[in-house]
């Protein structure tokens, strides 16, 4: 090829001539039809009981003076008191998930993924199940508790005070893991150049953790906190079976508290202390929230952004003390499933490492059809749910995008639906069961309970997620003609994938709205539990049996979906 | 510079992939409030059904399956007969255009019409010139018919257009022409490529083209003057301005107004004799000063015929007393009186139309009615001569008729139903083609749409249809290589995006405005444009996939800003969806280019191995496009990627490898209807034949220039190898070349447009 011949072609660029940035959108109609399957559900069986909750908290025979009444009772002020304390064990394991986290940054991939699993896989299970677990660990009974033990001659841990511990342990341990997860991803997208800007200046560790770190982690703490709360305000099922009768006073909550009481307190009194409790859990989401909204350049993660330099910190350490934590977590686990492989008597009198091992626990778990019959409706009604929970979560999440509605009303909707989604189920249980009756009972109707529960976090998941899709890609198939909410939802996939799991295992470890609504049928599989732990220690074989096979179902399902499900949580927060 | 292809319809650009069940999910998806209502009012019953008889049997399954499986047969159903509802009336057939009936035996022409026919049969061109309603329409349609009494061998074509105080452009004129003879459009630049096909289509057939309603003779200059074997004949009013002169070498038959004897016998064809012979003295006045012009004529027999019993002394008296130049208004006041409410409120609705000519379809619209009842109402304002039909189901009110009808009460309601009824009758036919179908109805109501679309001010409401209406617009002249009338569009649609506000819409204008300027080979327009829809961005995140790629087009257009092209493709590829096919097709193809100016620019400076290595990435890079463009049926993307095949298989030294992608280019491009596309491949073959094959080089190189644009680099090349290869015209090519250049004057330039220049003005004398 000559020099002359170098130029002897036009090669031109090719176009690219889809219309693109024009967006048509839906206009405000449009955008509120979205919302309407979801703003349906959600009045009808979330505000208009809690309305009726508030009325008759006012009418009830004290009148306004039920909150006074409340505020000021001798027996129902510990409870109040102890559910404040459950709110504020939630902002620890959310610390010490970050801390976790912070730690693992450095630890090799292998390390990083048994910490994932090991830390992930309690998040799943029932409170119930966390409940058993940590009873048997820290049984009373040298004979029996692994820590008494090897305490021997030690405190009463499942004593008064110690409960504390106990409980608190159990929780961390469930709720930890969660907060490790997303905030993981979130430190992995903490810009590069922020950090090495506080170095250049002499910032130290912990200064670097408090100036820049945790700041541009708030978006990625939202999700984590607003799900930990939640769990917190509607902590129910773990002190139920966590705390041994004889000491349940001394840990009731507001929720429990009310369950046993409520007709005692009368209609005034109970839905006052339904409120406060829903008051209490509202003001701590949305101060925190608050709190989260302050201004600080977003962590935004670029492609081809440097990765954020390792300090330096001995790895081998590092990796020893993730093998460390990942162990710790693991133990409940181990001790449930040890305790079930073991006869029932054998269970009942003595440790797991005293033999006696063999499937005679299972055998009586399942005895009689009832706890399998329970566990396949359950399933059922979880899979209801979460096809129910999906439907209108996705378009009232896209009616939350830029552009449907506007801003202001945008903020409100998402207010409202963080408050909704720290509801105790305690509010509802009265007016719905005033208005439904024996219907109450029905598979359906108890499955529209359960998604309207869960909804409101599942709109707030998937907006996230919906809002973190590229612009342009979104604009296309507007441009065709064609509905961004499919493509947002196809772009989305992990958040919904996420969204129906989330329900799902609600729905599956749910306790307290069976308890609420739809006792004593027992055609739910934690019910079942629950009555197998009226005699904990004579049942413990059959009741970890049962506590394994419960949790076996979502533990697979995590690890079926756990990248996506890792995606889903973190997608909205990875702006 | 290369256009798309809309071959397969506006929803899938430029052509649907594959369809896997995902897109045929998308097409059940409720598209409108009707179909969502449709779901609401089929699942709500179905599965409530479902949830109580679970209630009383306490049965999950199979219930609430069974009420789902029900509610989705009834959407089916439901949303089927909604959207058969909704199909559109198919639009008249693709029929050619034959002349109008004739009017009868024409009074007092048969001079006129032999003469006519006469000087057709003698010149070929013939001009037929009158005032309005002094019959010259009739007159030449009589020659017409005389010239060509088989239908077949007639074409004809009505020059009023769709504003009323504008004549048509010549552009349009040559449009319709090319239509009426059905030859085809594509980029024909200049009225002599135009005259070319004029002659090709007429020569020694016999046929006739009459063109009427001609109103200047700038709208008809480029017809050829003499066409062996065939008539062009051109009626109307022909004014002459500065300029505009008819030459003196075209034959004008000149009509006059009747006598008055020719008056009265028109008359009495209309009226019964003993009503014309009842007065002799009035109506004979009556034929002095008012029988004249055969409109007139016509009102007042049509007028007589309707009111029997008044003596046409008092007509004539009545006549006398008003202005003589407003008498046919006076008549049509008459007439106005006597028509039914529903098509006098359709009258005045027309009257007040920017639009001259409607359809059935758009009349209904307009009328908010039927449009069984409509097209009554038309046929009774065109018995009182209040409207003309024009073609099959046309209208246009008549010039007199619409000073006399006051304007209508509820014109914002009809003109919102009209635009939106246009709006989704574009959407419906743009999906279509290029179906015959959709065609023909493009091929009618363009000028409408694009009427519509220049609306000054539009109002609030009319964003919606509007866009529609300039995105199937966009299709529809794409898909004509029409790029003139692309880029009116996308000023029009500019225009009224600044006036709505809406900013979004105005970058799709501008970037429109700017990828039109590059295929027109105009760099520093395109910049501007590109400046501009830059700028209605936030920030660069913000900015849709389609302007990084414009922005790289247009720096390869104005230097050799490698680096910066690089990362605008970059940025191209990370904005696209996941899956999108078409979008990876065209990425691949553009680093492809990148890579192939890059190994042309280190090959002008001599460092071949560079350039070498440059163009054996370029390949492995096409291939990889090719496969994209294949998955996605992007027909035009995979002529694109042949033909950069080619070249680089030239530049490696393949000539075997470089001509089967040649021709696989070619193909590609008839197929996808790109004409420039095509043509460049005609510039790129005869650059690569060799020196002793010039003859074939400057038949190709001719046969590129009448499809490329005026300016840009393809048709710089084009001139230049032209005046190599045929030396004779060597200083007529190299200024044209030269002038191809002129849009890089004044601003930065690539190496190539630089090189190309200096080889232009270097270019020698030819000897002698």
């Amino acid at each position: 090829m000559t020099r002359e011949g170098s130029f002897l072609f036009d090669v031109t660029p090719h176009h690219d001539l889809r219309a693109p940035a024009r967006h048509r959108g839906q206009g405000r109609w449009g955008a509120w039809a979205h919302l309407l399957p979801a703003v349906v559900l959600a009045v009808v069986v979330l505000l208009a009981p809690l309305a009726a909750t508030v009325v008759m908290s006012v009418t009830g025979a004290e009148g306004p003076a039920a909150y006074a009444g409340v505020v000021t009772d001798q027996d129902i002020w510990p409870a109040l008191f102890h559910s404040a304390v459950w709110l504020a064990l939630a902002l620890v394991a959310c610390g010490l998930g970050l801390a976790i986290a912070w730690l693992a940054g450095d630890a090799g991939p292998r390390s990083r993924m048994l910490l994932l699993i090991a830390l992930a896989t309690p998040a799943v299970t029932s409170p119930l199940t966390a409940g058993v677990a940590f009873r048997l660990i820290f049984d009373a009974d040298p004979e029996r508790g692994t820590v008494s033990a090897l305490l021997r001659g030690g405190p009463l841990l499942l004593g008064p005070g110690w409960i504390w511990l106990v409980l608190g342990l159990a929780f961390v341990w469930q709720w930890t893991g969660l907060a490790f997860v997303v905030f993981h991803v979130g430190l992995a997208n903490v810009p590069a150049d922020l950090l090495r800007v506080t170095r250049i200046f002499g910032a130290g560790r912990f200064g670097r953790l408090r100036t820049v770190v945790i700041p541009a982690l708030f978006p990625t703490s939202a999700v984590a906190m607003l799900v930990v709360l939640t769990a917190a305000v509607r902590v129910f099922d773990l002190v139920l079976i966590g705390a041994p009768g004889s000491v349940q006073a001394g840990v009731d909550v507001m929720g429990l508290f009310w369950w046993r009481h409520r007709d005692d307190l009368g209609d005034g009194r109970a839905s006052a202390m339904a409120i406060l409790l829903a008051a209490m859990a509202s003001a701590v989401v949305v101060v925190v929230l608050w709190r989260l909204r302050r201004d600080w350049p977003r962590a935004r993660h670029r492609p081809g952004d440097p990765a954020a330099p390792a300090p330096a910190r001995p790895r081998r350490a590092v990796r020893v003390v993730t093998v460390a934590v990942a162990v710790v977590w693991a133990v409940p686990f181990a001790v449930l499933l040890l305790t079930s492989l073991r006869d029932p008597v054998a269970a009942a009198t003595s440790g797991w490492w005293a033999g006696g091992y063999g499937p005679g626990s299972y055998g009586e778990a399942f005895d009689g059809g009832a706890f399998a019959a329970a566990l396949g409706a359950t399933a059922q009604r979880g899979v209801l749910v979460a096809v129910l929970v999906v439907l209108p979560a996705v378009p009232a999440a896209y009616a939350l995008t830029p552009d449907q509605l506007p801003p202001r009303t945008r903020r409100v909707v998402a207010a409202v639906a963080v408050v909704l989604a720290v509801l105790p189920p305690q509010v509802l249980a009265v007016p719905l069961g005033d208005v439904l009756g024996a219907w109450l009972g029905g598979t359906v109707i108890l499955s529209f309970v359960h998604a309207a529960l869960v909804l409101p976090l599942g709109v707030l998941l998937l907006r996230n997620a919906f809002m973190s899709v590229p612009r342009p890609v979104v604009l296309r198939p507007l441009a065709q003609g064609r509905s961004a909410l499919f493509q947002m939802t196809v772009e989305s996939g992990p958040a919904v994938v996420t969204v129906a799991v989330l329900a799902f295992v609600t729905t599956w470890n749910d306790l307290v709205m069976g308890l609420l609504l739809n006792w004593p049928a027992a055609d739910q599989a934690p019910l079942v539990l629950l009555q197998q732990a009226r005699e904990f220690t004579t049942s413990a074989g059959v009741l970890a049996a049962q506590a394994v096979v419960l949790t076996a179902v979502p533990v697979l399902l995590l690890l079926a979906t756990g990248r996506w499900l890792v995606q889903g949580l973190t997608r909205g927060v990875r702006r | 510079m290369k256009a798309g292809d809309q071959r397969r319809g506006r929803r899938r650009w430029p052509a649907g992939p594959k369809a896997g069940w995902p897109s045929g999910l998308r097409v059940l998806l409720p598209r409108n409030r009707a179909e969502l209502l449709a779901v609401a009012a089929t699942f709500g019953p179905s599965l409530g059904v479902a949830i109580l008889a679970d209630m009383a049997f306490d049965r999950l399954l199979p219930l609430i399956p069974a009420g789902l499986a029900v509610g989705t047969a009834l959407f089916l159903v439901s949303t089927r007969w909604l959207r058969t509802r909704d199909r559109p009336p198919p639009p008249p057939p693709l029929t050619p255009e034959r002349l109008p009936r004739r009017a009868g035996p024409l009074v007092g022409r048969d001079a006129a019409a032999e003469e006519v026919t006469s000087r057709a049969l003698d010149r070929g061109l013939v001009v037929v010139r009158g005032v309005p309603g002094i019959g010259t329409s009739a007159l030449a349609v009589e020659a017409g018919w005389r010239l060509a009494p088989e239908p077949e061998r007639q074409h004809y074509v009505d020059l009023r257009g769709q504003d009323r105080d504008e004549p048509e452009d010549t552009a349009s004129v040559v449009e319709r022409v090319l239509r009426a003879l059905g030859r085809p459009l594509g980029s024909i630049e200049g009225a002599e490529g135009a005259a070319q096909e004029v002659l090709a289509a007429l020569r020694g057939t016999g046929r006739v083209l009459l063109l009427d309603n001609v109103e200047r003779w700038s709208q008809v200059a480029w017809l050829p003057r003499h066409v062996q074997g065939g008539r062009v004949v051109v009626a109307g009013d022909v004014k002459s301005g500065d300029g505009d002169a008819v030459p003196s070498d075209v034959a004008v038959v000149q009509v006059g107004p009747l006598t008055a004897a020719d008056g009265m016998a028109l008359l009495s064809s209309r009226v019964p004799r003993a009503r014309v012979e009842a007065d002799p003295a009035a109506t004979g006045r009556l034929a002095e000063l008012f029988l004249r012009r055969p409109a007139m004529a016509a009102g007042i027999a049509r007028w007589l015929a309707e009111n029997p019993r008044v003596p046409i002394a008092t007509l004539v008296a009545d006549l006398e007393r008003g202005p003589h130049d407003l008498t046919l208004q006076v008549l049509l006041a008459a007439q106005l009186r006597r028509v039914r409410p529903a098509a006098r409120r359709l009258l005045t609705l027309l009257a007040r139309a920017p639009l001259a000519e409607l359809g059935g379809d758009a009349a209904a619209a307009l009328a908010g009615g039927a449009e069984r009842e409509v097209d009554q109402a038309m046929e009774e304002l065109s018995q009182h001569g209040l409207v003309e039909r024009v073609r099959e189901s046309r209208v246009r009110v008549v010039d007199a008729a619409r000073a006399i009808v006051p304007p209508p009460d509820d014109w914002e309601a009809a003109w919102r139903r009209l635009v939106e009824r246009f709006a989704d009758r574009a959407d419906f036919f743009a999906e279509r083609l290029p179906s015959a179908e959709a065609r023909g109805w493009f091929g009618i109501e363009d000028k409408a749409l694009l009427a519509i679309l220049r609306t000054r001010r539009p109002a609030a409401w009319a964003a919606g249809p509007l866009w529609r209406i300039a995105d199937a617009l966009e299709v529809w002249f794409l898909l004509e290589q029409r790029h003139k009338e692309r880029r009116e569009t996308a000023r029009a649609l500019a225009h009224a995006a600044r006036v709505l506000g809406d900013a979004d819409v105005r970058a799709t204008a501008e970037l429109r405005l700017c990828l039109i300027a590059l295929v027109l080979g105009e760099p520093g327009v395109a910049q501007e444009h590109l400046d501009g829809a830059a700028g209605l961005q936030p920030g660069v995140e913000s900015w849709p996939a389609q302007i990084h790629l414009a922005r790289a087009a247009t720096l390869l257009a104005t230097g050799d800003e490698f680096a910066a092209v690089e990362a605008s493709l970059v940025q191209y590829g990370q904005a696209l969806a996941g899956g999108d096919a078409t979008g990876q097709a065209t990425r691949w193809i553009n680093m492809a280019v990148l890579q192939i100016r890059r190994g042309q620019a280190s090959g002008f400076e001599d460092r071949t191995d560079e350039a070498d290595r440059l163009y054996a990435d370029a390949l492995a890079t096409l291939v990889r496009a090719l496969e994209f463009a294949r998955q996605a049926g992007d027909a035009n993307a995979e002529a694109h990627a042949h033909e950069l095949l080619a070249i680089v298989h030239w530049y490696l030294g393949r000539a075997h490898d470089a001509m089967a992608n040649h021709d696989a280019a070619v193909r590609g491009y008839e197929e996808a209807g790109d004409t420039i596309g095509r043509a460049r491949c005609q510039v790129h073959q005869a650059a690569a034949l060799p020196a002793a094959r010039h003859r074939e080089a400057a038949r190709l190189l001719r046969s590129a220039l009448r499809r490329l644009p005026a300016t840009g680099v393809s048709t710089a090349l084009a001139r230049l190898h032209l005046a190599v290869a045929e030396p004779r015209s060597l200083r007529a090519q190299r200024e044209k070349g030269l002038a191809a250049l002129a849009p890089w004057d004044g601003i930065a330039e690539p190496m190539q447009v630089t090189e190309i220049r200096r080889r232009l003005r270097d270019l020698g004398d030819p000897p002698g």
